[in-house]
């Protein structure tokens, strides 16, 4: 194609040259905004319909570049006609066929006329396009975030479970659960570890709760032990004690009083078996120690009082491994020491009126609060919970119920909510959320932390609903 | 042809042409575009059905335009008892000085360079059809034999509005020779005032002849010299294509009121009345503003409109004027938001 020199060929050129740039600019504007509004939906979908993050949902805008590159290339490959610029520009200047022959190159008016054509890019279109395209795009970034449906992968309990662990091995440490338990209890968190799955969170959080309950339930029981091995030891150091300070001829018949009291109180002994053989034997060499030396006596009373005080030492040790581990709190121990001091202080007065009987020694337990000894229970233990109706004065016998709370399977859990992170502790009093156990948010006046189980509320909502049942039917 | 011999031979074409619309303008007072359109319609080489009511000039400027051509002139006055012979001619029995009788041709009057087919809707439909032939092919048939009419042959024929009494609409095969339909119409007051202080007793002024037969075979060469473009050539035939209703770039006007639209004879009437068009405004390429001042007086009468036109009160001239603004002269030239604007006017058709 022969290049036109002549003047009028160079007005066409600029001519065409600026309907190129103008058709340049539009489909950039055309592509980039179509983009744009691509983008946007596609991030307001993944915002509003997925839940996804903002950095995920940006990559979105990566079709904005992409779509602009795309306009430029699209520009490209179909470029402006000029022979078409040519006979628009003569229909325009009302030329009389002028410009398509180019018979008249030097014709000054044709190419001031030539030159005088406005060429103008309308983007109103595009722009409406980018504008919506943005005002998606800022919708979406606006958007809160919104919890995801989790992926199917494994859940991340592994603190969880690591925590309960822990827990489970101060318990063990201590013996005050039994080793099948632990090894069973063990088992159940390697299993839920394995089997905890995103997919499926609530399963997974409802086995972990119950088995954290059950821990807890086993170390509130292991704090009543110790409270009473505490408060035991105690009462029998303070016995040996106070023997030991007694003189003259009653002093062995004292001490074989004290001994029978002591047999008689180990009989029902909260201590470890080996603590109560131990002290028994003792126990029984003070009841049948008339006969002996006041030397052999006070040996034995001295060795008596050793090892009421290593069974009070290792009372305090145990509470003081189980306060490291969160099993119980502080002040359990601080309890249990004011417990002690008070039956303490109640045989020292039985001991001044002379009364060193194993009925005394019981009533200064009791009247110190000790359970199981006449004191005030504190909760069911480990007790089945069975719901009756004892009283049909309404005439409405409620159906007796028993809760089975000893087997959890995940898998027969019903999936009723799912959150993304473990299940936070309140105040102290506050409902659980999410229909989680937290027994850490039990009433500090119960000595069971566990709270009802999501699978028993039914339960317990039909029975103190009972009544309203009667009225409406 | 040098570039300063075609710009004297222009010139002198332009001269010519000047010369001839302006005694035209002296002979029929206020109808410029008239004798504008009649003129393309010589130059063109085409046949012009001039339509007015009666009294406007018809036959008056057509037998100026024959005297001011030097061309033989012959007037045909059609009635409804007009014989095709009395058009053609016909044989009739003579005898010859040595006293034999033969039959010898009479030629009608169609045998001229221009004939003024007057009042030519009041003939019947067969006297009609009897300028079929001649129109087209410029030759006559009488009793098997076939003479050529004389060289250049133009028919100007002058109609009533058909609406009036007395009138036979002429056949569409017809009417689609016709190159152009001028429609005169009354002229405005100021102009009858001058028709009225210039007249005596409605005689029109005596012309001498302007144009002679040299001159008349020059303005035909200068014909052949116009440019036309392949986008106007382009134009043209998207313009006749969406004259039918079932064409491309159809409005919904002509797919509501037009039954059938114009023929290829009317596209390439279209471009060499658009020559014409370009030559008369001096110049040897044709625009597009060629092609649309001349698009109503070829397309009007080549319409066939449907009854519902009727009804509408829609013209086939209404339907032209919207084509022409709809119809874009080059579409696709500039893509789609790009506007090419020339002194503030911007058209709509390149958005």
């Amino acid at each position: 194609m022969m290049t036109d020199r002549s003047n009028l060929g160079k007005a066409m050129q600029g001519l065409v040259w600026r309907v190129n740039v103008a058709a340049a600019i539009r489909s950039v504007v055309d592509w980039g905004s179509v983009s744009l509004a691509a983008a946007g939906l596609a991030m307001l979908i993944a915002r509003a319909g997925f839940g996804a993050s903002v950095q995920h949902a940006m990559w979105a805008v990566l079709a904005v570049p992409l779509g602009i590159a795309g306009g430029f290339v699209a520009w490209l490959i179909r470029r402006v006609d000029a022979d078409g610029v040519r006979a628009l520009a003569d229909a325009r200047l009302s030329a009389g066929g002028a410009l398509m022959s180019g018979t008249d190159p030097n014709n000054s008016a044709i190419i001031d006329a030539v030159d005088a054509l406005r060429v103008r890019c309308r983007a109103s279109g595009g722009c409406l396009t980018a504008l919506v395209g943005a005002v998606m795009v800022t919708g979406a970034l606006l958007l809160p975030a919104r919890d995801p449906i989790l992926a199917d992968g494994p859940l991340r309990i592994a603190e969880q479970v690591e925590d309960i662990g822990a827990k489970i091995d101060a318990l063990a440490e201590v013996e005050l659960i039994p080793p099948e338990e632990a090894d069973r209890l063990e088992e159940t968190l390697e299993e839920l570890s394995r089997r905890a799955s995103g997919s499926d969170p609530g399963s997974a959080w409802e086995a972990l709760d119950w088995t954290e309950a059950r821990v807890e339930r086993h170390a509130t029981d292991a704090a009543q032990t110790l409270e009473a091995r505490h408060a035991e030891s105690t009462v029998l150091e303070e016995l040996v004690d106070g023997v030991m300070s007694e003189e003259g001829a009653d002093a062995a018949a004292t001490a074989a009083a004290a001994g029978a009291a002591m047999e008689s109180l180990l009989r029902e002994s909260a201590l470890s078996p080996e603590e109560a053989a131990r002290l028994g034997e003792l126990a029984a060499m003070l009841a049948a120690s008339a006969g002996l030396s006041e030397a052999e006596r006070r040996e034995m009373l001295e060795a008596a009082k050793a090892c009421a005080g290593a069974c009070k030492a290792n009372a305090t040790k145990s509470f003081e491994k189980m306060i490291a581990s969160r099993l119980v709190s502080a002040e359990a121990l601080a309890r249990a020491k004011a417990m002690s001091d008070a039956a303490a202080a109640r045989l020292r007065l039985a001991l001044a009126e002379g009364d060193c009987s194993g009925d005394a020694l019981s009533m200064c337990l009791a009247l110190a609060g000790l359970p199981g000894r006449g004191g005030v229970s504190r909760g069911p233990g480990t007790a089945v919970l069975t719901w009756r109706d004892q009283d049909d004065q309404t005439g409405l016998a409620y159906q007796p119920e028993q809760i089975e709370s000893e087997s959890v399977n995940p898998e027969d859990s019903i999936v009723i909510a799912s959150i993304r992170r473990p299940p936070e502790p309140g105040a102290a009093g506050e409902a659980s959320s999410g229909g989680m156990i937290d027994p850490s948010r039990a009433s500090p006046a119960s000595a069971a932390g566990a709270s009802t189980l999501p699978r028993h509320r039914d339960a317990v909502r039909r029975y103190f609903e009972r009544g309203k049942a009667k009225e409406g039917g | 042809m040098s570039v300063q011999q075609e710009s004297d031979t222009a010139g002198a074409i332009a001269a010519i042409l000047g010369r001839l619309l302006g005694a035209l303008d002296t002979v029929l007072l206020g109808q410029h575009e008239v004798h504008r359109l009649v003129l393309i319609g010589i130059l063109s080489r085409g046949h012009v059905l001039v339509e007015g009511m009666p009294g406007l000039g018809k036959t008056t400027l057509i037998r100026a335009l024959g005297q001011l051509l030097r061309l033989d002139f012959k007037r045909i006055q059609f009635t409804p008892d007009l014989m095709p012979s009395d058009v053609v001619g016909c044989s009739i029995l003579q005898q010859t000085a040595d006293g034999r009788r033969e039959m010898v041709f009479q030629p009608g009057p169609i045998f001229t360079n221009i004939l003024l087919a007057d009042e030519i809707n009041r003939a019947s439909p067969k006297t009609q059809s009897a300028l079929l032939e001649a129109m087209q092919e410029s030759r006559a048939t009488v009793l098997g034999q076939t003479r050529t009419l004389p060289d250049p042959f133009f028919v100007l024929a002058s109609q009533n509005p058909i609406e009036l009494e007395g009138t036979y609409p002429l056949p569409e095969a017809q009417l689609d020779r016709f190159l152009l339909k001028v429609l005169v119409e009354m002229p405005e007051a100021d102009v009858l005032e001058s028709i009225i202080m210039s007249r005596r007793h409605g005689a029109a002024p005596e012309h001498e002849p302007i144009a002679s037969a040299a001159e008349l075979g020059q303005l035909f060469g200068a014909m052949q010299r116009v440019v036309l473009a392949r986008p106007v050539a382009r134009y043209i035939s998207r313009l006749v294509i969406a004259t039918h209703p079932d064409g491309d770039g159809a409005t919904d006007r002509v797919r509501r009121f037009v039954r059938h639209g114009a023929s290829p004879r009317a596209a390439i009437g279209l471009a060499e009345a658009a020559r014409a068009a370009a030559l008369l405004a001096g110049r040897n390429t044709v625009g597009f503003e060629d092609v649309k001042s001349i698009a109503p007086a070829v397309l009007r009468h080549r319409l066939i409109l449907g009854y519902e036109a009727g009804l509408e009160r829609v013209s086939a001239d209404d339907i032209l004027g919207s084509l022409l603004e709809t119809v874009e002269e080059v579409p696709g030239a500039l893509p789609r938001g790009v506007a090419m604007v020339h002194a503030g006017v911007g058209s709509a058709a390149d958005a």
